[in-house]
């Protein structure tokens, strides 16, 4: 089964090659889970037929979806020995799709992703402007960031296959005694500690009061417009309104 | 280098690029802190690639894809910013002309990214009209269809936008150099960061 979920997981990379607006990830699953199809039915003709029926509508996060082909592995099993229906394979991949992307949005995207953004980015606030405080290594940002990243993205993906597989539908079950709730409003406070910290130890660098003034003065309004605008928006206001401070600077 | 023949390789490094942000793994290589430096050493400027790697990383730093929400794109963005800020004419202007316009550039991206998505719904029914020995391989070949037209997409995307982008910040840049207050304009790059620093802070902040 580990050579399964290898071989699975690495063709999961491409889940979104296909992405549409009708089943959306629904071309990925069918290709991911291929393989498993294939070596539990030897009839070319159910092979397909088994196919097609996970080519229904999917969408999760795509990091995650790697542990429903897991658990649909075990349905798929469960099926094949004729002690469940087609529908309960495909009513309980459907069900479980909406939990998963919520915990994989919160966890990885939201969090997770944001906070390695941040990490990196204050390697470079903390040099100060111009390289004020020390000289920057671009290849090492690139590399804690990179590597932070994936220090969680490329395990996640390869055991949550092997792990929807062994707990199947206990898998939801299990995630929600890691506290994620708890760990990742640790990561937000020490991600906005960082970016608070970094900003000051920058904002010292510039050597001038009104450019000081101005920068915070910039960070209090982005997170008061955060509220109601995107980001887009706030970036074009913003940047005019420095041109026009700056101008009687 | 000649212009044309860098943004030729441009294209083709976008393309590979851009396939991380969706088509392949989500490894992240694609993020502005990542892309700009590295578009940077292309241009032999890597601490300006960087620079506008982290304020468009800071700044798109809460934009997420969820559901059938595609966001603006934020490795366009970067790509067009830090190719634009080293145009010869913009001096020091470069930097904070070339977001402006990398930023909007970047919608256009995105308008060609839900075309696509909206034509792969077309080749599903070739899937589902398939006789079942045949379902196997029509499969493979729309995972290959996907990352072919992506990366395609891509070069073609940035094969007519450099051009005209350059174009225009090329004019704009000029124009600014008559601009009797340009040089307090310099600093704005300094201070653009805190937009993105305020907007992680407010992401970070939500329940």
């Amino acid at each position: 089964m580990k050579f399964f979920s290898l071989r699975i997981a690495i063709r999961s990379l491409l889940i979104q090659s296909m992405w549409n607006y009708e089943r959306m990830q629904n071309v990925g699953f069918a290709f991911s889970i291929k393989p498993f199809i294939n070596y539990l039915y030897k009839d070319k003709v159910v092979q397909g037929e088994r196919i097609k029926a996970h080519f229904g509508f999917f969408n999760t996060h795509p990091y995650l979806a790697n542990l429903l082909i897991g658990i649909v592995m075990r349905l798929e099993e469960k099926y094949s020995r004729g002690e469940i229906s087609s529908d309960e394979v495909i009513r309980t991949k459907t069900m479980l799709a909406g939990p998963v992307a919520a915990i994989g949005d919160r966890l990885i995207w939201s969090t997770w992703r944001v906070f390695c953004g941040i990490v990196a980015v204050s390697i470079f606030l903390f040099s100060g402007k111009d390289n004020y405080w020390f000289e920057v290594n671009i290849k090492l940002i690139l590399a804690i960031f990179l590597f932070l990243y994936n220090l969680v993205h490329i395990p996640l993906r390869f055991f949550s296959v092997y792990w929807g597989y062994t707990y199947s539908s206990d898998v939801i079950h299990k995630l929600s005694k890691f506290s994620i709730q708890t760990k990742v409003l640790s990561l937000r406070k020490i991600g906005i500690l960082l970016l608070l910290l970094s900003a000051l130890v920058y904002s010292i660098s510039f050597e001038d009061y009104v450019l000081n003034i101005i920068f915070w003065l910039n960070i209090i309004l982005s997170i008061l417009l955060s509220k109601r605008y995107a980001q887009i928006i706030i970036f074009y206001v913003l940047f005019l309104f420095n041109m026009i401070i700056l101008i009687y600077k | 280098m000649n212009i044309t023949l860098k943004f030729l390789l441009l294209a083709i490094f976008s393309g590979v690029v851009h396939l991380d942000t969706m088509v392949f793994g989500q490894f992240m290589f694609s993020r502005p802190i990542v892309v700009g430096p590295i578009v940077g050493y292309f241009f032999n400027s890597p601490q300006t690639g960087l620079m506008i790697g982290v304020i468009l990383e800071l700044m798109y730093i809460s934009v997420i894809p969820i559901g059938i929400k595609i966001p603006p794109d934020a490795t366009a963005a970067t790509i067009l910013s830090v190719v634009f800020a080293n145009i010869r004419e913009c001096n020091d202007l470069g930097m904070p002309m070339s977001i402006f316009f990398g930023i909007i550039f970047s919608l256009v991206y995105k308008f060609t990214d839900i075309q696509i998505r909206t034509l792969n719904n077309m080749y599903l029914s070739w899937v589902d009209t398939a006789k079942a020995e045949f379902v196997e391989k029509r499969i493979n070949l729309l995972v290959y269809y996907g990352i072919v037209v992506s990366f395609l997409r891509t070069i073609l995307f940035y094969l007519i936008v450099l051009p005209i982008i350059y174009f225009i910040v090329k004019n704009v840049c000029v124009l600014i150099q008559y601009c009797p207050v340009k040089e307090n304009f310099r600093d704005i790059i300094y201070i653009l960061p805190a937009i993105g620093v305020g907007i992680g802070i407010a992401h970070f902040m939500e329940e």
